[in-house]
């Protein structure tokens, strides 16, 4: 056996009780994680990007009168619109 | 005009493009078509413009608003989003930065980016199982070369030549952004998920390399060697140690057949 299959072995074999350990505690922490950004992510897209996107269009867009003729919702709509030309 | 024509034309007007969509509108009256087009080619940008600054918001913070009114516009005309799901926008722009800033003083910010997009596709990556321990325990010494530990996909690695994970630590709550120099790096930096948020920890280089050939295919032996090579007292048995610690590693795939050749025993 060489030096280097030696030092891989050794390498593996030093895991034992702390691999185990940490092995354990990763497969938790995945599960528990897959929930919590799937939701975060999902106010990303959504709240806050709708909500930022009409506060833009308020700041900068002055007159009241164009405001109130852009109907609710329009926010979320015009994404779909745009990015999908062809459908 | 057509549907389709109509539709193209509204785009090529929310993009500043000669379009005829202003006299299609205002020939059937109504308020000024330049007014109300406007609203939506601001809401377009601003919308894009803020999901770029939730998974940008270290960038954003060093450019300032102004700034990142004007880069944010730029970036949507070379990359504006293909998918109604905004997320997905800020993939190319380390790349765009890298280019917009070439060897520049803000050369820097890409890189910047860079960690930042990592973070995200960390929070995002697909869950998978991790390394039994025991089966790798299983494997005689002699296979142990020629074995492929793939990373799980909820890790990513970073290098630098900029001190990025300062600068991303000085814009955290309490931090201070005028304490550190840019050029105070490299930095080889690991990104993987831990309990509820996205961990971030700079390593060294020889464990940079290794985990950078796990991730890339190397066998176990491949990996060894890539952080010998970095730093000729790479500690192997602590490097395997804190990659399985940290819950680095995806279930191990022996690879049985061209396997044999790599692994020299």
């Amino acid at each position: 056996m060489s030096s280097r299959t030696l030092v891989l072995a050794a390498a593996v074999g030093g895991l034992f009780t702390l691999g185990t350990i940490g092995a354990a505690v990763a497969g938790d922490d995945a599960a528990e994680t897959e929930k919590c950004y799937g939701v975060a992510d999902a106010g990303k897209n959504d709240c806050h990007t709708a909500s930022h996107s009409c506060a833009g269009m308020a700041a900068t867009d002055k007159d009241p009168a164009e405001w109130v003729k852009v109907p609710k919702g329009t926010c979320e709509e015009m994404g779909g619109k745009l990015t999908a030309p062809e459908a | 005009m057509r549907l389709r024509e109509l539709q193209e034309a509204f785009v090529a007007a929310l993009y500043d493009e000669p379009s005829s969509i202003a006299q299609a509108i205002d020939a059937r009256g109504g308020p000024d078509a330049a007014q109300r087009l406007s609203i939506y080619r601001t809401n377009l940008q601003a919308g894009f413009r803020h999901a770029l600054a939730l998974g940008f918001p270290v960038v954003a913070a060093l450019c300032g608003p102004d700034f990142f009114r004007t880069l944010a516009r730029e970036y949507q005309q070379r990359h504006p989003s293909r998918c109604g799901d905004l997320h997905g926008i800020g993939a190319p722009f380390a790349a765009h930065l890298r280019e917009r800033f070439a060897d520049g003083p803000h050369a820097w910010f890409a890189d910047v980016a860079a960690l930042e997009w990592a973070r995200e596709e960390v929070a995002r990556a697909a869950d998978a199982p991790g390394l039994d321990v025991e089966a790798l325990r299983a494997v005689p010494a002699e296979e142990l070369a020629g074995l492929r530990l793939a990373l799980r996909p909820a890790v990513r690695l970073l290098a630098s030549r900029w001190a990025v994970f300062d600068i991303w630590r000085a814009h955290q709550p309490g931090g201070d952004p005028g304490s550190v120099d840019p050029g105070g790096g490299p930095t080889w930096l690991l990104l993987h998920r831990a309990g509820r948020g996205v961990a971030l920890e700079s390593i060294g280089a020889a464990d940079y390399r290794f985990l950078e050939s796990l991730q890339a295919g190397g066998t176990f032996g491949e990996a060894f060697d890539a952080g010998l090579a970095a730093d000729g007292g790479f500690d192997v048995a602590a490097a395997l140690r804190r990659a399985v610690g940290r819950g680095l590693l995806a279930d191990p795939q022996a690879a049985s057949g061209n396997g044999a050749g790599r692994a020299i025993t």
